[in-house]
């Protein structure tokens, strides 16, 4: 203890300390003061606030603090989500709308699963999100669907049959509407949809549809031609028989 | 001059709370299927929605777990409503086949109270079963 008495300066106790002797208060001329001193002065300078009684009673309106209206604050972050939001909407050919019933994270992780495999995206955004990302966008009329809890699916529209048979398991998940190639479907249409065969196989049903009617007027002319050939075929082969028997009977 | 207190002497929590309430008063044992018709393009379709979430939440379902809830989605522009049919053995005592609610103008907590006042009064009670002491011993035997 004493060895820090050496070390350390005594200051003396400074309750009282010796400003003037006996000299007159410069009052009329004062220096100016140190850089430090004048910094605390303008920092601790007190505000004086107007009364209330002399301002117009118009700006003492508090109806803003009262919390009736609502201020919509600028999110960045939200922003980023309504933009990779739209960014879903244009890049996918196929867009569903599942209503979302209670679902555990355990009943709903295999689901993700198995639309992951099949190249089909489960995302959820919130209604003010897809409010921003579809307003003035051709994907406004989207924003009626999301009023309670609901879920979008992002995927190609062969994979539709697909997404039916994974989403028959779940009860909880109901589909609601879907967006197919800029086009928007009821669930109905979309069940109707998943049933077409494969676009190559209409392709060629429709090339099969444009050449019967040739093939039908070709076969209608060569139709009479064909009956007599068979009937003279059928009849040399009754003469044929007709010589064995006489051959054996001789 | 002091005024004796007027007023209510507890603050109720909310609708939030009013429908936790219901919902833990919900009671299917009369129910043998649930189906949720509702369009969803309309404009009154929330509440719908919302009682849908609510009731398909694991906790209602183990009040009967052979209860069915189907949810159908229709796009006739139809106003959304709720059936629920009731198990043969209640129904042939009650003379009710099925409720059906027209939830269009109904909101959450109304469709709750609705159920809760049909469907959760005709549950049948829960028969306590007490054992024995004898029929301890003959367990063990």
């Amino acid at each position: 203890m004493t060895t820090i008495h050496k070390v350390l300066l005594q200051t003396p106790l400074t309750f009282t300390i010796a400003k003037r002797f006996r000299g007159k208060i410069n009052i009329q001329r004062p220096r100016k003061p140190h850089f430090e001193k004048q910094l605390l002065i303008d920092i601790t300078k007190p505000i004086y606030i107007p009364r209330n009684n002399s301002l117009p009673e118009y700006t003492l309106c508090d109806f803003e603090k009262s919390g009736f209206v609502k201020k919509d604050i600028d999110n960045p972050f939200e922003r980023i989500l309504a933009r990779e939001c739209l960014e879903w909407f244009n890049t996918s050919k196929m867009i569903v709308f599942l209503h979302m019933n209670s679902i555990s994270m355990e009943d709903k992780t295999p689901i993700f699963a198995a639309l992951k495999k099949n190249d089909m995206h489960l995302r959820t955004y919130g209604k003010k999100i897809v409010s921003m990302a579809t307003k003035g966008t051709r994907y406004e009329n989207v924003n009626q669907l999301f009023t309670s809890h609901q879920n979008i699916i992002f995927g190609q529209p062969n994979k539709v049959d697909k997404m039916f048979k994974i989403l028959k398991k779940t009860p909880q998940m109901v589909v609601m509407a879907g967006i197919i190639e800029d086009r928007m479907m009821s669930k109905n249409e979309l069940f109707e949809f998943s049933k077409l065969p494969n676009l190559d196989v209409a392709r060629s049903q429709l090339c099969a549809v444009l050449q019967s009617a040739g093939s039908c007027i070709v076969n209608q002319l060569n139709q009479n031609q064909q009956m007599l050939v068979s009937h003279l075929e059928k009849h040399i082969e009754l003469q044929k028989d007709q010589d064995k028997d006489k051959n054996i009977d001789s | 001059m002091s005024i004796p207190y007027s007023g209510t002497f507890r603050r109720s929590g909310g609708v939030v709370s009013a429908i936790g309430k219901q919902l833990r008063a919900v009671n299917l044992k009369a129910a043998r299927r649930i189906t949720v018709k509702f369009d969803p393009f309309s404009d009154n379709v929330t509440h719908t929605r919302n009682f849908l979430h609510y009731i398909s939440s694991p906790k209602v379902a183990l009040t009967n777990p052979n209860c069915v809830l189907k949810t159908e989605i229709i796009c006739d522009r139809s106003e959304p409503t709720v059936d629920i049919s009731i198990i043969p053995s209640i129904a042939e005592s009650t003379n009710l086949k099925s409720v059906t609610l027209k939830s269009g103008n109904l909101t959450c907590l109304e469709i709750l109270q609705l159920l809760n006042k049909h469907i959760s009064a005709l549950a049948p009670p829960e028969q306590i079963v007490t054992h024995t002491k004898l029929d301890k011993k003959s367990k063990k035997k």
